[in-house]
């Protein structure tokens, strides 16, 4: 088991009151898996995922990862745990300006000191990024600095990848090639994958999907 | 329409109350230590100016003497014979009632009417100011101080300036005892034409020209440059603050302007509406910084006043009066330096598309460009400044080398750092330092203004605290030679002076005569001095140029020395020779340094001083005493022979007097200096505190990937120190730099001195420790917030309705 949440809630303090997001989760992920998260806008994907990736804190419940439960962690572990354990991919691709395509690369692997060149070229070959190293994040289209994205998570082999609407800024062609790239390779990398998205259509092509509906996960 | 998208433009402001006050602050700043420094010069030359043409009728021609006697009444007579209008002026220092005054006596009758001259108005007047006792005329200040005016009816005066007295030309003369010696004759401008030449009646007068008032003016003049080379400086520092503020807000309200442009909204009005924003701002802040200006002013003129008493005998009043020329002026400069800060940002505006570009400019190549201008710039600049440095043209030339100096470094800063972290990124290997220096490097587009104000603080802070160590070593050293005598005393007539002279010899080791006369050398004023030939003088006085035999040919009676200002001005050479007053030619054989004097001085043999000049006053006495003698001395001077305790000063006093007077004229500068560096921290706080806020997007991602905040600030903490650090370090070279030029090329060019170079490595110490104090202080507030933040914010980050 990669991930257990159970009896996980989450609520936000807003200027209405107490606003209740999640309402009691239960999700299991095995290893390899790759699960898609449906649901409406709003529904708590998001904070669904920033739970399970030490980003955020739940209210109530545990989250247990690989048989740790971090729910009780502290800041400096749940910094090591998204440095080792999981892998985060955001719509925004949210890469480091300052720094090239390959630099970007390696960051994430060399933070969790798991670099590995073989497989870092692997994963560039893969992602088709070979011509772009040298260049920076601003002057790549949104597939390719997606992709970039990808591979920096996966260079650093997380046994989880944690995704949210990775493809949501890109266009239907690219996005699903994009998908079918970081799909394989997760599989390649033996990562479990967990990713929200809106699509039925992409949702079909990972193992299983389950769907977010008032704070609770639809049987 | 035009209300309701001006109060959507200005809504911006109740979001961003920091940015707000950084921006009044900026310009605020800028006008209020430019026109503090114009307030304080406004003062001095309304001062001189009033002193001048009142005192000295000095926009008018005079004629003037060598000799000390005064003219004879005499040369009065065949002037007037031969049809010139001239007016005679008896004047001298006098003791009314234990307090020396300038007493100017003139002739109502002949004197040329002018606007300055307060004299009279009309014959009830003329006949008051003639008929006995007679009238004093002085401002109600210098009346207040005087208990004794020796029957003369006081008459109060605004206009004469204080420390000044009009009387009749007939008091003066009783008073002063001058026995009908004229002291100068003022020409009337309206001269019948064709008369004799002036050399033709009386070969001992020469005609001064009128208008450009006296020396005083422009020896201060230099001063006062000093004084707003400062001022342009801390102003243009000030506008680095707007300049910046203003960049932020306009970018961050770039959204609101597309979307009022969209609504319909021309560009036209919408930069209507932001020119007429700024300007408001700009008149608020404006007026705010003349307010404190005004306060700053107030607080540095007493200290500028003692330093133009001191240095150049130039009398201004300690006070500050409200002057509405300079109100507009400073709010002016507020309004154009507001106009320079936002000119790009306007422009930008204008090119702006309604649309938002899919892809933000291109960081990388853009920002590499426009790097590599500036540098280009800086260079050309820099070299500008060495090659000025060859070519002589006075004082503009030597300010033109400081700024092209200061701008060009400036502008080469970025390029520099730039490089340096490009450097650094390379040799780094590890993840977290790789990003750190490249995100430095990305960061530098938004902190080199105020870097660039931070190396101008920096620079000028080390220039002008190595000029003024350096005088000041010198200047004491000087000190120490010039004032070799341990006791100086001053006779109050002759005939004490001669009871003085049998006196001392037997009481002292030795006995040194210092007896002057004020004359005419090569066409300007000079004090012509005779000195003894005595070890004194051989072994301590200030000679740098000239050979062993200096004091034999001085003793000898051929030779002079003169003050180094006088040689540069005049570009003597050793072995010239010089025409001095009373047919008395001497050769140049060497000269002294002379610090803080404003005029030439001529030193020649006592004994052909005393033939040339046998009327001189002999009434000063420097004395050689042992040490362990010198009470002895002083009280057997005041018991046994008589003399009040104010006609003996010793050399402790002296020296002290004189390092007083240095270290006011230095405060001022000291002041000007810190309050720039602090407006330099400002900028860095406040660039700091806008960048935060766009900083968050390029941490949380590093967040994301298991980097805590903790390290995050810290880092954060390191960049600003590196950046403060590498600034400090380039800015000691052009803070030397800047200091050669100050000592070798502006002094020189305007006081007539050149100093060597000394540096003092402590002084950088305790100013690098205060920049990193400030670094330190301008990074808390900004790093605090990012420490702080909560997980929220850099979650919203990853959110999609980003
Ligand atoms: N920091 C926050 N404070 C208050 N409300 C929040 C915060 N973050 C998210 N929300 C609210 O929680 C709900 C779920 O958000 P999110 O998990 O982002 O939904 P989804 O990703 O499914 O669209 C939304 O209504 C959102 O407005
Ligand atoms: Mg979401």
């Amino acid at each position: 088991m990669i991930l257990s949440m159970s009896a996980v809630t989450k609520s936000y303090q807003t200027a209405e009151g107490c606003l209740s997001i999640l309402q009691g989760i239960d999700l299991d992920i095995l290893a390899g898996e790759t699960v898609a998260l449906t649901g409406e806008s709003g529904s708590g994907k998001s904070t669904l995922l920033h739970l399970a990736g030490g980003l955020d804190i739940v209210d109530t419940g545990t989250i247990v990862a690989h048989g740790v439960n971090i729910t009780r962690f502290g800041e400096a572990e749940r910094a090591e745990y998204r440095r080792t354990q999981a892998g985060l991919i955001f719509q925004q691709y949210n890469l480091i300006p300052s720094l090239t395509v390959k630099a970007n690369l390696h960051f994430h692997a060399q933070l969790a000191d798991r670099y590995d060149a073989s497989w870092s070229d692997s994963l560039s070959a893969g992602l088709g990024l070979q011509g772009l190293l040298d260049r920076y994040p601003d002057q790549l289209s949104g597939g390719q600095q997606q992709r970039v994205a990808i591979g920096r998570t996966l260079a650093a082999r997380p046994p989880l990848v944690l995704a949210d609407e990775p493809t949501g800024n890109l266009d239907e062609a690219t996005g699903d090639a994009v998908l079918e790239i970081m799909v394989s390779l997760c599989k390649a990398a033996g990562s479990s994958l967990l990713m929200v998205t809106h699509s039925t259509r992409l949702a079909a092509k990972l193992d299983r999907t389950i769907t977010l509906k008032s704070g609770r996960i639809l049987s | 329409m035009i209300k309701t998208t001006f109060l959507a433009v200005i809504s911006h402001w109740r979001y961003r109350p920091i940015q707000l006050i950084t921006l009044v602050t900026g310009i605020a700043l800028a006008t209020a230590l430019w026109s503090g420094v114009q307030a304080i010069n406004s003062e001095a030359r309304a001062s001189y100016a009033r002193a001048a043409s009142v005192l000295e009728q000095a926009n008018l021609q005079q004629l003037i003497t060598g000799d000390q006697q005064g003219i004879p009444v005499e040369t009065y007579a065949s002037l007037r014979q031969a049809g010139w209008k001239v007016s005679p002026v008896i004047e001298g220092t006098v003791r009314l009632g234990g307090k020396r005054i300038r007493l100017i006596g003139v002739d109502p009758l002949t004197m040329p009417q002018s606007n300055d001259a307060p004299l009279v108005k009309d014959a009830s007047d003329l006949a008051e100011f003639i008929r006995a006792p007679g009238v004093i005329l002085m401002s109600a200040e210098t009346a207040a101080q005087l208990t004794d005016v020796q029957g003369l009816r006081i008459k109060l005066s605004p206009s004469v300036p204080e420390d000044a007295a009009f009387v009749d030309i007939s008091v003066a003369d009783r008073l002063l005892q001058r026995k009908g010696k004229v002291s100068r004759f003022v020409i009337a401008p309206d001269q019948s034409p064709s008369l004799p030449p002036i050399g033709k009646i009386s070969p001992d007068l020469s005609i001064r020209a009128g208008g450009n008032g006296t020396d005083v003016s422009s020896l201060t003049d230099s001063f006062h440059l000093n004084l707003t080379a400062f001022g342009f400086l801390a102003f243009v520092v000030g506008l680095f603050i707007a300049y910046s503020a203003i960049g932020v807000t306009f970018s961050q309200r770039r959204g609101t302007f597309r979307t009022l442009r969209s609504l319909g909204v021309s560009l036209k009005s919408l930069t209507a509406i932001l020119i007429l924003e700024l300007t408001v701002l700009a008149l608020i802040a404006g007026s705010i910084g003349v307010a404190i200006g005004y306060v700053i002013a107030s607080f540095l003129l007493p200290g500028v006043a003692a330093t133009l008493q001191g240095l150049y005998g130039a009398s201004v009043v300690g006070t500050l009066s409200f002057r509405a020329e300079w109100w507009l002026a400073g709010l002016a400069m507020a309004l154009l330096g507001t106009a320079v800060a936002s000119a790009q940002s306007i422009r930008q505006l204008w090119n702006m598309p309604i649309l938002a570009s899919a892809q933000a400019r291109s960081l990388a190549t853009g920002a590499e460009r426009s790097l590599r201008v500036q540098a280009v710039l800086g260079l050309l600049l820099l070299s500008l400044a060495v090659l000025l440095t060859w070519v002589q043209g006075g004082l503009v030339t030597a300010f033109g080398i400081l700024a092209a100096l200061l701008l060009g470094a400036a502008l080469m800063l970025p390029a520099v750092l730039a490089y340096t972290l490009g450097r650094a990124e390379r040799w780094a290997r590890k993840p977290i330092p790789r990003w750190f220096w490249a995100d430095t490097r990305l960061q530098l587009p938004g902190l080199s203004l105020a870097l660039m104000a931070l190396l101008l603080a920096l620079s000028a802070n080390i220039g002008v605290g190595t000029m003024v160590s350096s005088f000041r070593t010198t200047f004491i050293g000087w000190l120490d030679q010039r004032l070799a005598a341990e006791l100086y005393v001053t006779a109050r007539t002759e005939e004490e002076a001669e009871r003085l002279r049998a006196w001392l010899p037997s009481r002292v080791n030795t006995v040194l005569p210092i007896w002057s006369v004020d004359g005419d050398v090569l066409g300007k004023p000079v004090q012509i001095f005779g000195v003894a030939d005595d070890a004194t003088y051989r072994e301590n006085w200030p000679v740098i140029t000239g050979g062993d035999d200096v004091w034999d040919k001085i003793a000898s009676g051929k030779g002079a020395l003169v003050n180094e200002q006088m040689w540069r001005r005049e570009g003597l050479k050793v072995g010239d020779r010089i025409a001095l007053p009373g047919n008395f030619s001497v050769d140049v054989v060497g000269v002294y340094s002379d610090f803080g004097n404003p005029v030439g001085q001529v030193l020649v043999g006592l004994g052909a001083f005393g033939q040339h000049y046998p009327n001189a006053a002999k009434l000063r006495y420097g004395l050689r005493v042992q040490t362990s003698e010198l009470d002895r001395v002083r009280s057997a001077l005041i018991d046994d022979f008589g003399l009040p305790a104010d006609a003996i000063v010793d050399q402790a006093t002296l020296k002290r007097q004189s390092r007083a007077i240095f270290d006011q004229t230095f405060a001022v500068t000291g002041a000007l200096n810190a309050l720039t560096l602090a407006v330099a921290a400002f900028a860095m706080f406040s660039t700091l505190l806008a960048l935060a806020a766009s900083r968050l997007p390029q941490l949380a991602p590093l967040w994301a990937m298991g980097v805590r905040r903790r390290k995050l600030a810290r880092l954060e903490v390191i960049r600003s120190v590196a950046l403060w650090a590498a600034t400090y370090f380039v800015s000691i070279p052009v803070g030397l730099a800047l200091a050669w030029v100050l000592l070798a090329i502006v002094n020189v060019e305007a006081f007539g001195w050149r100093l060597p170079l000394m540096i003092f490595p402590i002084d950088w110490i305790y100013l690098g420790l205060a920049a990193l104090g400030a670094a330190l202080v301008s990074v808390y507030y900004p790093v605090r917030l990012l420490s702080k933040v909560a997980p929220a914010e850099l979650l919203k980050v990853f959110t999609n309705e980003r």
